[in-house]
């Protein structure tokens, strides 16, 4: 039976409904019975409760009417009376609302309601009774007993009816419904089974189905990712509503293993260097896209590898360096061609460079060696120079020598001087004294002087004194006052000279005054003549030692000359070992031209003139020798840096540097800079 | 030194004059020749007549008198006679001047009594014809001229001759004369 899963789970479905159906309708009987019996009940418990009532309103107003008698109060019996007695009659009123249908019962009731109108009225009469306090209330009070016992009695009697009807009912209903639970705890258990056993035998079906279809899936899946292309879902085994699931797996993978397996076997020959053919088949979409993107890889690679980039290297590897890879590539392949022309250029470069560098070198070397001879002959020089000078510092030595012999003698000169000068102070001294005396002794002379004086004076006066006489004598006295006259006049003369003298004395004592000041001032010459001398002593003794130290100096200086004069030595056998590597150099320099002109070089064709016969002019200039050749030479250095440039920029500096050096070295004469430029260096050093 | 050298000035003239006066001594001896004793005072030259001169004392110790006139300095013992002493610049109202070993005293007749006056310094004698004294002027003296007797001019200075007669006239100085 072909059935699919939802056509299952419907008829799964009805089942289940329809055995409930059945279950309802087997006990709808059941349930209207129970519903019967138990609105019985329900009307009976109400009736019990209002005939309740009705007997409790009843007693009610028995004890009220009785309570009201005992306290004579006639109002209040009759409004508890009309009170009770409304109640109990609302009551039966309800009871036989209840029991509308049942004509015995309502009679009943109706004799209950006469019963209490009844009691009502022997009720107020017995208050009228009490009131007129007549002998007949003993009466009615035994009627009113009765009539209210009736009363009671047959309420109770109801009550009895009503309470065994309503036990009645309620075993009814009690019966009804036991039977009725059985049944139906019977039913559902019974139900649920049936649902059960369904509900399991569907499960067990659907899920066989979903298990095999996934575990099938779970195969192929399994397969295709361990690189098992080749695996197929198997669609017998697969319930006939799956099957077309696994069919499109199969279908994925036909579409998708047919164009790998393509793809596969191509890369396979490009992994063992076979570059096949273009695909020719067609594909949809995304395979087609696979197929182009394999021939553009084949197509680059071709490109690349043979046509293009592998000519050029395989002419490389023939040593013709000119070829560069000139299609445009994409990504690494790109890279890859710039590195191959950046590799090749850089190699012409290098050749071209090592080509020139070589030549230069054979330049230099041809250069060095000519140095080296001038070097030579500048060592000749300079050794001849330095025996000149050595000669000359001994001369200098024997100056220094007298020099300090002088300056010995003139110091001995110097303390001789020092010596007399103070002979001369001591002399001094002594003139000091010697004018002190004559000072004194001319004090004394002028004191004499002045008595000489005094006495010229007191002879003048005796003269005037002895003229005074003589005028007195008159006549007799004439000869006399001439002889006073005379006196006189000699005392004024003898006055006179004592003057003089003493003028003159007073001038000699100015003049050794003088002589002691000069003598004071010579004093001091002389001692400052003793401290100069002393001074003198002193820069004499420091010349002595600077010769000394002088003559010392100059021995080491010719030590340093002799030591000079050894290096010269070296220098020339330096010279001569150097010209001799210049030429082994040259050799070589001629071999590494040789090697890289085997290489095909692109820059050939501009380097033609100046790089393949390069060697004519240089020869042309060293056989001609002398200066014509060496500024042949420099002017070509000149030239040869401009192609540099163009080539490469980085070594300009380095290049620059060495035709600058060669320049200098043929701008000065080599005979004259080389020997007086190292022999000041040494000079220097030492 | 320029009294001195009018010392030596006057000296020379003095042979200059005397020669003359040796040699024409007749002459002379006719017209009456005066002789004088010439002294300094402050600077000028006096001269007073030889013949009331009585010596010339070099200057001895005076002995102070009291209740005198300002310009008596006191008295002198020569030889046993005691001399009154003026001091010329004071009584001729010329200043003080301290005295030194040039000043000395001249002893003098004058009115009759003797008198040593101080002067700064003495001289020369000076011997003068009559003639040649000429009469003093009458102002633009430096003393009073009725003290000056005459003038004489010798060489380039002039030397006036004092009249100690009128000098003391009235002057305490006669009155211990008067007294003897």
């Amino acid at each position: 039976m072909r059935l699919t899963i939802g056509k299952k789970l419907a008829i799964n479905l009805l089942l289940i409904i329809a055995v409930l159906l059945g279950l309802l309708w087997y006990f709808r009987a059941d349930a209207i019975k129970l519903k019967n019996n138990f609105n019985a009940y329900s009307f009976l418990i109400n009736e019990v409760k209002a005939a309740k009532d009705l007997q409790v309103n009843i007693v009610s107003f028995w004890r009220a009417v009785l309570e009201a008698a005992l306290v004579k109060d006639r109002d209040k019996i009759s409004f508890l009376a009309n009170k009770f007695n409304d109640k109990a009659l609302k009551n039966a009123d309800q009871l036989i609302l209840l029991n509308g249908d049942d004509q015995e019962f309502i009679a009943r009731i109706d004799n209950f309601r006469a019963s209490i109108k009844n009691t009502q009225s022997i009720g107020l009469r017995l208050f009228d009774s009490f009131i007129s306090e007549s002998t007949a209330s003993v009466k009615i009070v035994s009627e009113f007993d009765k009539a209210a016992d009736l009363l009671v009695q047959s309420v109770n009697n109801y009550i009895n009816d009503v309470m065994a009807k309503e036990d009645q009912s309620r075993e009814r209903l009690k019966a009804t419904i036991e039977n009725l639970t059985g049944t139906v705890i019977d039913a559902v258990l019974a139900i649920v089974l049936f649902i059960i056993i369904i509900s399991i035998i569907f499960n067990y079906n659907i899920s066989r189905i979903i298990k095999s279809l996934v575990s099938e899936t779970d195969n192929i899946t399994n397969s295709i990712t361990g690189g098992q292309l080749d695996i197929r879902g198997d669609v017998r085994k697969i319930n006939f509503e799956f099957q077309c699931v696994i069919e499109g797996i199969n279908n994925i993978l036909n579409a998708v293993v047919v164009p790998l397996h393509q793809a596969a076997g191509y890369i396979e020959k490009i992994s063992v260097g076979e570059i096949p053919k273009m695909i020719d088949q067609e594909y949809n979409g995304d395979f087609n896209k696979i197929k182009n993107n394999i021939n553009e890889c084949l197509a680059t690679l071709r490109s690349l590898m043979i046509d293009d980039g592998g000519k050029v290297l395989s002419a490389a590897a023939e040593k013709d360096l000119t070829g560069r890879i000139k299609k445009n590539y994409n990504g690494i392949y790109e890279k890859m061609k710039f590195n191959i022309n950046n590799l090749l250029d850089n190699l012409d470069i290098s050749f071209q460079k090592t080509l020139e560098i070589s030549e230069q070198v054979s330049y230099a070397s041809e250069d060095i060696r000519r140095g080296s001879k001038s070097l030579a002959n500048g060592v000749s020089k300079q050794a001849s120079a330095l025996e000149q000078i050595s000669a000359s510092l001994h001369e200098t030595n024997a100056m220094s020598k007298q020099n300090a012999g002088n300056a010995k003698s003139c110091l001995e000169m110097s303390k001789n001087t020092r010596a007399i000068t103070l002979k001369g102070v001591e002399s001094m001294k002594k003139l000091a004294a010697t004018i002190e005396k004559i000072k004194d002794s001319s004090d004394a002379t002028s004191k004499i002087i002045k008595t000489i004086d005094e006495i010229a004076f007191q002879t003048n006066i005796l003269a005037l004194n002895a003229a005074v006489e003589a005028a007195r004598a008159g006549e007799a006295g004439k000869g006399f006052a001439v002889v006073a006259d005379e006196v006189r006049n000699l005392a004024m003369r003898s006055a006179e000279a004592a003057q003089n003298t003493a003028k003159l004395i007073a001038d000699s004592v100015k003049n050794s005054d003088e002589g002691v000041n000069i003598n004071t001032e010579v004093m001091k010459n002389f001692d400052e003549i003793s401290e100069h001398v002393n001074k003198v002593n002193e820069v004499v003794s420091d010349i002595a030692s600077a010769s000394e130290h002088q003559r010392l100096g100059i021995e080491q200086i010719n030590e340093g000359i002799a030591q000079l004069n050894n290096v010269t030595q070296q220098n020339s056998i330096f010279s001569r070992e150097s010209a001799g590597a210049a030429g082994e150099l040259a050799d070589q320099a001629h071999q590494m031209r040789e090697i890289v002109s085997s290489f095909k070089i692109s820059y050939i064709s501009q380097n033609s003139a100046s790089g393949s016969q390069p060697k004519a002019p240089s020869r042309k200039s060293s056989d001609q020798g002398g200066g014509p050749g060496e500024f042949g030479g420099g002017r070509q250095f000149k030239k040869r840096p401009a192609v540099q440039a163009l080539v490469n920029d980085g070594d300009d500096d380095d290049f620059y540097d060495e035709s600058g050096r060669d320049e200098s070295g043929l701008k000065k004469d080599p005979k004259k800079i080389i020997p007086f430029t190292e022999s000041k260096n040494v000079l220097e050093e030492f | 030194m320029s009294a001195e050298n009018v010392m030596t000035a006057d000296c020379i003239n003095n042979r200059n004059t005397q020669a003359p006066s040796d040699s024409e001594g007749k002459k002379q001896a006719e017209t009456e020749r005066f002789k004088f004793i010439t002294f300094l005072l402050n600077g000028e030259h006096y001269a007073i007549d030889i013949t009331s001169v009585y010596e010339i004392v070099i200057m001895p110790e005076i002995t102070p008198v009291p209740n005198t006139p300002f310009y008596i300095m006191g008295v002198i013992n020569l030889r046993g006679n005691i001399i009154q002493i003026v001091d010329m610049r004071l009584k001729l109202s010329m200043p003080f001047k301290k005295y030194d070993d040039k000043t000395c005293i001249v002893i003098i007749k004058a009115g009759g009594s003797t008198v040593g006056i101080v002067v700064d310094r003495v001289m020369e004698v000076i011997s003068e014809s009559a003639d040649k004294i000429e009469e003093p002027p009458a102002f633009g003296l430096k003393v009073d001229t009725g003290y000056i007797k005459g003038i004489v001019k010798i060489g380039g200075t002039i030397k006036f001759i004092l009249n100690f007669d009128t000098v003391f006239k009235d002057s305490g100085v006669e009155n211990p004369d008067d007294n003897e």
